[in-house]
């Protein structure tokens, strides 16, 4: 958690860097998110995985772009680098008010929920600025209206990186869960999400793009064959439909 | 005063999803294989749906006109019209497919339409279908559900000045914030306003009050921090 928070903050900080790397700030944020879903939803939360995932990104988008707009106070300098953790900073308070309240009020007795929520709302928020920067090379408020809001983008990211967070355990959910292996299919997913990025991306720049499509295809790649290959060996038996069966 | 509005905009949108939520009939994974009542998923599937629906036709009302009732209207119709042909089709499967009658498993007679529900329930289940009054109840719940999304998209485009493809993906995070909230409280089942559940609304509306006031702050601080 403290290396995915670590890596994923670097990356969204620090603009300059190539696409392909803030992909694996994006894809860790990713299995983080996976990850805290996994920890709460494991006690029952009554309404189902997927309501959770979808809570995460609304949250950290509204937060993410109230981070990314701190480009109008500090325009120039340290600030223009750094205000973006302001920004996180404001999402992770937001998710712990959020988390209060669930407990406080509606009365939900899962004890890591608190915890759990302003940790999800922060993965949310950086995973929609990793994005951000991703396609647009910046996480300034203008560039990104423009570059990903306006384009519709925004719409992908949101409903791939909330599947990354909540399918996975949705998926895996019952009493031989395993979390290398839930952790590995959120991997994939977000790999998934780098790929389509790519994709856009290439057009406009193609050697950051094909680098970035190039990194994410390998990580895809490599997180699918193990998933399966757990799967295949996990499992008590599985009857092939010849779909994937040359993998396992 | 633009700030004053736009908090009054997102919390009353909030506060509407949240009691809209509450009226919608949703059955989870047991309404799939009919044994419980309501639409076969989960509220904050369906509540956003509806309130996407809600948000294309506001959006496109907002275009011609600054009313705020006519864009508040217009969203209920989408959410509201989105809802009916939803419940619709899945009693169409129910009953025509399934050979199932639609019942509530919480009441024993229709509390509109007096028509008894007890003598065609299958034992041993919650229900099944989506009987007269929970219809009523979920077409009034997404009456209220897309108003306070139209709400919230229009507090934001007319108040705090977002561009419209930023205020219709917002106004989806806040929705979706305070219909999980209210989701949780509800438990992921209810059958409408008969639902004895429906009597824990005051806590959602606490929660939710202060889950929109949450976003409302960072809605005022995207609009005056980026310069909007």
């Amino acid at each position: 958690m403290i290396i995915a928070l670590a890596v994923s903050v670097i990356t969204a900080v620090a603009t300059e860097l190539p696409p392909a790397i803030k992909a694996i700030g994006l894809i860790l944020a990713i299995a983080w998110g996976a990850d805290v879903v996994r920890t709460i939803t494991h006690y029952g939360i009554g309404t189902g995985v997927p309501s959770i995932g979808m809570l995460a990104l609304g949250m950290g988008m509204v937060g993410a772009f109230a981070g990314m707009s701190m480009s109008g106070f500090f325009p120039t300098g340290a600030g223009s680098y750094a205000g973006v953790l302001i920004g996180v900073a404001l999402v992770a308070i937001g998710g712990l008010i959020y988390g209060l309240v669930t407990v406080k009020i509606i009365k939900m007795e899962i004890p890591v929920l608190i915890r759990g929520l302003a940790e999800l709302c922060t993965a949310g928020a950086l995973v929609v600025i990793n994005a951000s920067s991703m396609l647009a090379g910046t996480w300034h408020l203008d560039a990104v209206l423009g570059s990903v809001v306006a384009s519709g983008w925004i719409a992908v990211i949101f409903i791939l990186s909330a599947m990354g967070m909540l399918h996975p355990y949705n998926a895996c959910l019952g009493p031989d869960e395993r979390r290398g292996r839930t952790l590995t299919l959120s991997v994939e997913i977000g790999a998934i999400l780098c790929i389509i990025l790519g994709i856009n991306l290439v057009f406009v720049d193609p050697v950051d793009g094909s680098l970035l499509i190039l990194v994410s295809l390998i990580i895809w790649i490599a997180s699918y064959v193990s998933f399966v290959k757990a799967c295949m060996r996990e499992a008590y038996e599985t009857v092939g439909t010849g779909l994937i069966k040359t993998l396992g | 005063m633009d700030l004053i509005v736009l908090f009054i905009c997102i919390v009353a949108g909030g506060i509407l999803t949240s009691i809209g939520v509450h009226m919608m009939p949703v059955g989870g994974a047991p309404a799939a294989m009919g044994t419980a009542t309501g639409i076969a998923t989960g509220v904050t599937m369906i509540s956003t749906g509806a309130a996407m629906t809600g948000l294309f036709t506001a959006s496109t009302v907002e275009t011609m006109t600054s009313n705020i009732w006519l864009v508040a209207l217009s969203g209920a119709v989408g959410s509201m019209l989105m809802m009916a042909f939803t419940m619709l089709g899945g009693n169409i499967i129910y009953i025509l497919a399934a050979g199932i009658v639609p019942v509530s498993g919480r009441v024993d007679v229709d509390p509109i339409t007096k028509r008894p529900f007890l003598p065609f329930k299958t034992p041993q289940t919650d229900g099944h279908g989506t009987p007269d009054v929970s219809y009523i109840s979920g077409v009034m719940g997404a009456f209220l559900g897309g108003s306070g999304g139209a709400l919230i998209y229009y507090g934001l485009v007319n108040y705090a000045d977002f561009s419209a493809p930023l205020a219709g993906i917002s106004a989806m995070g806040i929705f979706l914030t305070n219909a999980v909230l209210s989701a949780y409280n509800i438990g992921g089942t209810i059958e409408g306003f008969h639902d004895p559940k429906f009597k824990l609304l005051p806590r959602a509306l606490k929660a939710c009050f202060i889950g929109s006031l949450i976003c409302a702050v960072f809605a005022s601080l995207i609009s005056y921090a980026g310069g909007l």
